[in-house]
């Protein structure tokens, strides 16, 4: 599903991540690792929101780099700690990344209600708390028809409620349209939540599968 | 200095106010102080000893002698002083400062406003030293009345600031409903190109009036130096100029907005040919007055090429933050070492090419960093 080859991340020119070849087979991958070993590095660098040396393919064809649009049109992405203009509200945020990233009218609708965001969703995110925000990323980054969703510590603030309702969404979204996802959490996954689910460790600045 | 909040506020306050502000100073140094401290006389061999202090001093002595005078020096303090309480307003805001809300307004109210007293006195440090100058001037030369009451109508105004934070930090029904001050285009289409504009609307309106303010007076400066050169196409071109460097801050921040508001925007299938279109859309936008105002004030043989300067060079400053990352030093000097290239080449009648170069280069940095 996903290739990395000659992946490198420096920061001041001290490397932070070297992967010289990773493949990700279509799945559920849970990146473990300690506060500041690159997760979210690893997982903005796959979303092709940061720059890296090396390459990143989807599917063997996409590059992140050669053909970006193409493959930022699969691969959807939210951040740990989503920020957005406080001016535009939910709904605005929403037709943007549908209209981007060419998702189906009204797809929106049973997040939404999932979620109970309907209330809110007309208003600037400025007025949202950080779970509100956390719940609007996490909506964006199911719009569209992805490949892949990246999901940088998608627990984090968010509700009890919310938890098994974004567990339901990974396990159909796979089911239905065949998603991969990548995730980054520090908080136990539920048990059984995410079938099939591989765990990965980032450590000594490269991803290891564990023995 | 030993106070720890002060220690804070001046590293997370004050210097970003003087970094975010280079340029600005700058200008209101090489514009007002200058002319300030000493006014240039013309011609001093037939003038006494004392006419040629007195004239080289005009300026300062008029502040503290002349009603009109007087009001220009009290002005330009409250403008400045406006201005800082508008960036330190602006900053409290960030989400990196925030926790001020629950730290600093633990001390007592008059040890929080002393705090914001020192830093509000280094944000006025420019003015200070001007008062300074023109109190010690205008003793000399036996002007007492204002020389006494500039330190105090200082000391107020930097009182007045620091109370004025203490509120904003102390009070915190007054941000209640800020974010809803775009209520009334809640329904206007927000493509991505336009989301910078929709901030200046919402949170940038002084600066993008102080932009504008300054793209005019240099442009009345120029054309008020040159009154017999105004079909000459070079003139046209370093009006583009000027207008296109009195942008160079908002640029910056627009840099800054895309950065720390629109990094989702970077995971969006645009292709690169979108987002360099994207840049020229929102500075296209962004200079439209003056853009407007090359193309229908000139014959299009002139303007059209000033025009394209204006919208070339401006889209190139926004490019170059792409190589110096967002610090406002090496950008400016950046900047200012472009311009002076440009001025230079500009005077050769090369604005065409100069348009052409600057485009180019502008799409090669987007296409390459975008």
């Amino acid at each position: 599903m996903l290739q990395l080859t000659n992946f490198s991340k420096s920061y001041r020119g001290r490397a932070v991540l070297r992967i010289d070849d990773f493949a990700f087979a279509p799945g559920t991958y849970w990146i473990q690792g300690a506060n500041g070993s690159g997760k979210s590095t690893l997982l903005r660098a796959i979303a092709g929101i940061t720059p890296f040396a090396g390459d990143i393919r989807l599917a063997g064809a996409l590059s992140v780099k050669q053909q970006a649009a193409a493959y930022r049109r699969l691969v959807n992405f939210a951040e740990a700690e989503p920020v957005f203009p406080e001016f535009l509200t939910g709904r605005e945020l929403i037709d943007l990344f549908q209209e981007a990233k060419n998702g189906p009218q009204g797809q929106e609708e049973r997040y939404l209600e999932d979620l109970r965001m309907t209330a809110y969703v007309h208003e600037p995110v400025g007025t949202y708390s950080s779970g509100m925000l956390k719940k609007l990323a996490l909506v964006l980054a199911f719009l569209g028809r992805p490949t892949c969703i990246v999901l940088d510590e998608p627990l984090t603030t968010l509700d009890a409620e919310a938890i098994p309702v974004l567990c339901a969404w990974m396990v159909r979204q796979q089911a239905e349209q065949g998603t991969s996802f990548l995730l980054s959490s520090h908080q136990e996954l539920g048990a059984g939540a995410l079938p099939g689910l591989q765990r990965l460790l980032l450590a000594d600045a490269t991803l290891h599968r564990p023995a | 200095m030993k106070n720890p909040l002060t220690r804070v506020l001046l590293r997370v306050v004050a210097r970003g106010f003087y970094q975010e502000h280079t340029g600005w100073l700058s200008t209101l140094f090489l514009l007002v102080f200058i002319n300030f401290f000493w006014t240039r006389v013309p011609d001093p061999t037939h003038i006494t000893h004392e006419q040629f202090i007195e004239n080289g001093l005009g300026l300062v002595l008029l502040s503290v002698s002349e009603p009109l005078g007087v009001a220009a020096l009290l002005g330009l303090c409250l403008g400045y002083s406006v201005k800082s309480w508008h960036y330190v307003a602006g900053r409290l805001k960030g989400a990196d400062v925030q926790f001020l809300t629950y730290s600093s307004t633990a001390l007592p109210w008059g040890q929080q406003v002393a705090a914001w007293a020192v830093v509000q006195g280094v944000l006025l440090l420019p003015l200070g030293a001007l008062c300074l100058y023109a109190v010690v001037v205008g003793l000399l030369f036996h002007h007492w009345l204002v020389p006494l009451l500039l330190p105090a109508y200082l000391l107020l105004l930097t009182v007045g600031g620091a109370a004025y934070y203490t509120h904003l930090l102390n009070d915190t029904t007054v941000q209640a409903d800020k974010v809803a001050g775009l209520g009334w285009a809640r329904r206007w289409p927000k493509p991505v190109f336009s989301l910078f504009l929709y901030e200046v609307m919402a949170s940038k309106r002084l600066a993008y009036l102080l932009t504008k303010l300054a793209s005019a007076g240099s442009v009345a400066l120029l054309l008020l130096a040159f009154p017999d050169s105004h079909g000459d196409g070079r003139l046209v071109g370093l009006l583009a100029l000027c207008c296109a460097f009195g942008h160079s801050v908002l640029a910056f921040q627009a840099s800054e907005f895309e950065l720390f508001y629109l990094p989702f925007a970077r995971n969006l299938p645009y292709g690169r040919g979108q987002v360099v279109g994207q840049q020229v859309l929102l500075y296209g936008a962004l200079l439209l007055p003056e853009l407007l105002w090359l193309l229908a004030g000139w014959p299009l043989r002139t303007g059209l090429p000033a025009a394209g300067l204006l919208l070339g060079v401006t889209l190139l400053l926004r490019a170059l933050l792409y190589r110096t990352g967002q610090r406002m030093t090496p950008y400016l000097r950046l900047a200012v070492g472009l311009f002076l290239l440009l001025l230079l080449a500009n005077l050769f009648g090369l604005t065409a090419l100069l348009a052409l170069g600057s485009a180019l280069t502008a799409g090669a940095l987007y296409y390459w960093y975008g």
